[in-house]
């Protein structure tokens, strides 16, 4: 089982390297274990998160591509679809039929045929358009439905934190 | 037996007391006749089918829906597990909104794709696969498929399974499937899951909840009434499938069930018992009769009935004169509303569990029967046939301590109010019906035989009035009909 996830993971990663899609990076950890990525990934531009960069980590299950991967942000992120400790809430990492929120119903889910590309476009999307529908996160998603300001606020000076950069004056 | 009740008899009544004077065990009349079993209000019109007899059925559900739409066998079989059977229903549907509606059950693909050209297999990128699509035209190898449809089987999903490409909802009808598995066992777990998906389904068929039974009860009724397998005996609530109930209703046994297993009440012993020390706040069982308390973790002296630090109590050792005018009394109000709430809990658990116990006591009795039957007719104290009224007698009081059982966690729940005044009155008539039936059961001989019919008569009439309301009225009783059971 291990080895037809691990070709599968190969051939992902020769596509990504090859064809790289804008604003996105993702690479195994080490060479030793495909089953671990890391990725960056760049905030949307004209939304609140452009400019930044977001590191994440993938982890991939062994019957991989039949079960989904997880995927966590290692940096802080105040987002409605984001848990506080960085897991990704995102219907394309649910397998059909494992909805914890049944607020899924009509969007992507996760099948053999996803692939990490799909999975990072899904989260920048979701990362300029949040869904406030199904929050992860509940005081981003008050937030971001009730105090706009606050929120983009919130998230520019998580981006400064991710480029190291001064934090703006509140 | 006394006349002037049978005014109020219905004839639902009547079948009771027919139910009881023909004198059979329940178990052979529901076994053997069919007819009878129908007369009792309290058992389901029930069915046993073999999982021969279930195919044979769901088979004349398949032959009458091609009948009206022309699809194929397997096609029909995923249109009727998507609308529960209703074959009325799909053929309206169909009329209808054919699209519309093959496409919501997953029997027509939303969209067809082309294959791809250099037969690249999308799951595991290699080429010049050998691909395989259902309808919908996604081409995947052969060992994407097996190592999916055994991934979804291991997940416990069988006949749902849909197509591997994205939000395509089109679902594999067994042959494929069946073709894609090569292990025979991974074969055989597949239909086995798909038998028993068919059976869930299915709003009339129901498993049997005994151990390793497979017969499968088809039963249409909808009140929560009695159903028991011809083929393991076990009896069980024909709704939702724990052991029959009335007159408690499906939603309140659950409750009532739940509440006995778990621990709230461990906890509610605790705040009723307990007391946590002023100081430390460490939980403290008083174990003696002095209000003197040193609290065994931090040395603390504190008088148990006002909280306060015992040494201003001085001389007033015996009586704590300052209780009343303590703040903490509010705190004491808690302790009593939670002593009371056990208390409540503990009254109806200890006669339910009574009960309980008595009914296993009560199997014993027949066999106890048996011997002192024996023990007569050697004494030609009567024949055989004489004595067999004794037999009736244990069934029958059998049945009326199950329902006096079932009566407790009901009214448990029952909110105070006439209505369980009334409820706990006609209870605490049957109670001592049953008691003083069991006591002249163990001690009948051949002259009682009148007077334990009439204690007979008398409790089942009892029986009765405390199901009336549960069979004949209120649609409050009715059981969801979501809640059938798993």
């Amino acid at each position: 089982m291990a080895g037809y996830a691990l070709k599968r993971l190969m051939t992902e990663y020769r596509e990504l390297t090859l064809h790289p899609p804008d604003g996105i990076l993702a690479a195994p950890v080490d060479e030793e274990n495909f089953f671990e990525w890391e990725c960056l990934i760049t905030g949307p531009e004209d939304t609140c998160f452009a400019n930044g960069v977001f590191p994440a980590r993938i982890s991939f299950p062994q019957d991989y591509p039949l079960s989904p991967p997880k995927m966590r942000f290692t940096c802080d992120l105040f987002h409605p679809n984001i848990y506080r400790d960085g897991r990704v809430c995102i219907s394309i990492l649910h397998a059909p039929g494992d909805d914890p929120t049944g607020y899924e119903t009509s969007s992507e889910r996760w099948s053999p045929v996803q692939s990490v590309e799909k999975i990072l476009l899904s989260v920048v999307s979701m990362l300029a358009e949040p869904n406030d529908e199904s929050a992860a996160n509940v005081n981003a998603a008050k937030m971001w439905r009730e105090d706009r300001v606050k929120f983009n606020q919130i998230a520019d000076n998580l981006v400064r934190k991710t480029l190291c950069l001064p934090l703006a004056d509140s | 037996m006394s006349e002037p009740e049978d005014q109020m008899l219905t004839d639902d009544e009547d079948d009771f007391d027919c139910a009881y004077y023909d004198g059979d065990d329940i178990d052979i009349r529901e076994d053997f006749d069919d007819e009878k079993c129908n007369s009792d209000a309290e058992q389901a019109k029930i069915e046993s089918l073999d999982t021969f007899q279930v195919e044979r059925l769901l088979n004349e559900s398949v032959a009458s829906l091609i009948e009206v739409s022309r699809i194929t066998p397997s096609l029909a079989k995923i249109l009727l597990l998507s609308y529960n059977w209703d074959v009325k229903k799909i053929h309206e549907m169909l009329n209808k909104d054919t699209e519309g509606t093959l496409l919501k059950s997953g029997v027509k693909p939303m969209s067809t794709a082309k294959r791809p050209a250099n037969n690249t297999c999308l799951v595991c990128y290699h080429e010049d696969e050998e691909l395989r699509a259902l309808c919908c035209g996604h081409g995947f190898c052969v060992h994407c498929w097996k190592a999916y449809f055994e991934t979804r089987l291991s997940e416990g999903v069988s006949s749902k399974i849909s197509c591997m490409a994205s939000n395509c909802m089109l679902v594999a009808p067994p042959e494929f499937v069946l073709r894609a598995l090569d292990k025979a066992s991974l074969r055989a777990k597949y239909e086995r899951f798909l038998y028993r998906d068919y059976v869930m389904s299915h709003p009339e068929l129901r498993f049997c909840v005994g151990k390793d039974c497979l017969m499968v009860v088809r039963s249409k009724e909808t009140k929560p009434k009695k159903a028991t397998c011809t083929k393991c005996k076990t009896s069980f609530c024909v709704i939702c499938g724990v052991d029959y109930h009335a007159p408690t209703s499906c939603d309140t046994i659950k409750k009532w069930l739940i509440k006995c297993a778990d621990d709230s009440e461990t906890a509610n012993y605790i705040s009723a018992h307990t007391k946590d020390c002023p100081q430390c706040h460490a939980c403290i069982e008083k174990n003696g009769g002095c209000n003197h308390m040193q609290c065994a973790k931090c040395k603390h002296h504190f008088c148990w009935m006002c909280f306060g630090d015992w040494k201003s109590h001085g001389s007033e050792y015996y009586v704590c004169s300052r209780y009343k005018e303590n703040p903490s009394v509010a705190a004491e109000a808690n302790h009593v509303k939670a002593r009371r709430a056990l208390e409540k809990y503990l009254h109806y658990f200890e006669r339910y569990e009574n009960h309980n116990k008595s009914l296993k006591m009560e199997e014993e009795l027949r066999e106890k029967i048996k011997r002192k039957i024996d023990a007569k007719v050697n004494e030609h104290e009567g024949t055989w046939i004489d004595w067999q009224y004794l037999h009736t007698a244990a069934t029958l009081l059998a049945r009326c301590r199950y329902t006096l059982q079932y009566t407790y966690p009901f009214a448990y729940y029952l909110e105070k109010g006439p209505r369980k005044d009334l409820f706990e009155y006609q209870q605490g008539l049957l109670e001592k019906e049953v008691e003083e039936l069991a006591w002249a059961v163990e001690r009948a001989g051949t002259s009682d035989r009148g007077a334990l019919e009439a204690h007979m008569h008398r409790a089942e009439h009892k029986r009765i009035t405390l199901l009336q309301d549960f069979f004949f009225s209120p649609s409050e009783y009715d059981a969801p009909s979501s809640s059938k059971f798993r």
